[in-house]
């Protein structure tokens, strides 16, 4: 009798230990699981951020460059940003929103989804036929005129 | 029974470990977008390098060609040579640093003095009595001229076609302003007579063995000292910007002048120009004043290339 119950008693808790285990994962993993995603979020931002940041001074060095070589001058620069940030890919768009060439660039980020924004100013006007130009290596241009964003080749 | 119980609860333990072995790694794998940000923000000071670069060719290439138009201040290929090997010499030590560059003058601003102050006629150093004194004069920044009344024609004829000895200021559209000299008197006197460019004409008279006359402002000094002005070819409007200036029939003239004209007026050099020379009457001194400069500055990121003028002196920094 005694010896039936102690057998009974080690699959009991063989199966309990599994249970709790399990129980404790799947907890572990859940509560983590937004902390990581929004970490995840957190961290695509601020690269977003960052890679803003480094074209909004690539088009100020491009503007600053197209007011020492004159007139008739010209400037190419290439901007060296990644094609992916994190996971996926991401979308550039620049928008006038202001006068005296006050600009924003807009990176869009699809996974996770989140957007970043960047201010600049320019001297010189930048084409808006841009539209929206996928992430990765960039080309901007001072053509005698006006400064042009473009993907580049 | 219980050997195969002991062996159960290892199990137990593989399974555990394992599992936290896979949620550690998933944290780790998650938080790992978080690093690569980091890393990114440090790599995006070479367009900054570039930039500065390029700027400190540009400022450099500028103070050289300064420099070396105060060396080489007469003629364009003189400086044109020099600035060529300044580039030769700077575009190896930039090429260690992995950027091609280039400096090249692309045209210059020359301003010439033309002098005969020995009193003689007015043909140039080969005798010549009708001769283009200067082409595509872009400025004329000063005429003066003294003339004496003994060689003057004493003809009424002061025409186009006529004899007296005549300079011609015309532009590109072929319009004149003219200037005739004569003595029709019978004593010693100097008569200027100027034909704009749409056919009205003033006359001023000295009665007098000579007479100044400034062209470029328009004023004649009679014998009493008293001022005639006229209208001068820099007040025609009908006389545009470059000028083309002659002298005709310049065999019935004598006296002085001075001619200070903006624009490459020198065919090759000097010496081989019969017009003019270095030395005697009429002589011509040219000087760069200014030069227009292309600088080429390319690396694997930046192409920069610019125009710039340089005015020696002129510290625009």
């Amino acid at each position: 009798m005694t010896m039936n119950d102690r057998a009974v008693s080690t699959a009991v808790g063989y199966a309990l230990a599994l249970g709790i285990v399990t129980l404790l994962t799947i907890g572990l993993v859940m509560g983590f699981a937004p902390l990581v995603t929004g970490q995840q979020a957190e961290a695509t931002h601020s690269t977003l951020e960052v890679l803003g940041n480094d074209l909004a001074g690539d088009i100020e060095r491009v503007d600053h460059l197209a007011a020492a070589a004159g007139p008739n001058g010209t400037v190419v620069l290439r901007s060296e940003l990644p094609e992916r940030v994190g996971a996926s890919g991401y979308q550039i768009e620049i928008d006038e929103t202001g006068e005296n060439q006050r600009y924003e660039i807009r990176l869009r980020s699809t996974g996770p989804e989140t957007i970043a924004t960047v201010g600049f100013r320019t001297g010189i006007e930048i084409d808006d036929t841009t539209g929206t130009l996928d992430g990765g290596p960039l080309e901007i241009r001072y053509d005698g005129d006006r400064l042009v964003v473009s993907e580049d080749a | 029974m219980a050997d195969v119980a002991r062996g159960d609860r290892g199990q137990l333990l593989i399974v555990s470990a394992i599992g936290l072995a896979i949620l550690l790694t998933a944290l780790a794998l998650a938080l790992n977008t978080a690093a690569y940000a980091g890393t990114h923000a440090a790599a995006s000071d070479n367009g900054l390098h570039e930039q500065q670069a390029a700027i400190g060719y540009q400022a450099s290439a500028e103070r050289a060609v300064a420099d070396l138009m105060a060396i080489n201040d007469t003629t364009e290929s003189d400086l044109r040579a020099a600035v060529e090997d300044w580039d030769q010499l700077t575009g190896a030590e930039y090429a260690r640093d992995g950027a091609v560059t280039h400096v090249s003058v692309t045209d210059t601003t020359v301003e010439n003095r033309i002098v005969q102050d020995d009193t003689r006629n007015f043909t140039d150093q080969s005798g010549a009595d009708n001769w283009t004194v200067a082409t595509n004069a872009t400025a004329v920044e000063g005429f003066e001229m003294v003339l004496e009344a003994t060689a003057l024609s004493s003809s009424d004829d002061c025409t186009a076609s006529g004899a007296c000895f005549t300079l011609t200021v015309e532009d590109e559209d072929g319009d004149a302003w003219r200037l005739f000299a004569s003595n029709t008197s019978e004593n010693e006197s100097v008569e200027i007579t100027v034909e704009t460019s749409n056919g009205t004409t003033e006359t001023c008279t000295a009665e007098a063995s000579s007479a100044p006359i400034n062209v470029t402002n328009g004023v004649f000094v009679d014998e009493s000292g008293a001022e005639c002005s006229f209208t001068s070819f820099t007040e025609d409007d009908g006389v545009t910007a470059p000028y083309t200036i002659r002298y005709e029939r310049a065999t019935n003239v004598t006296g002085t002048y001075t001619l200070t004209v903006t624009g490459n007026v020198v065919e090759g050099s000097i010496e081989d120009d019969e017009r003019y020379a270095t030395t005697g009457s009429p002589r011509i001194t040219p000087q760069i004043r200014a030069a227009n400069v292309s600088i080429s500055y390319q690396s694997p990121q930046l192409t920069y290339h610019g125009r710039i003028r340089v005015v020696p002196g002129d510290d625009d920094e």
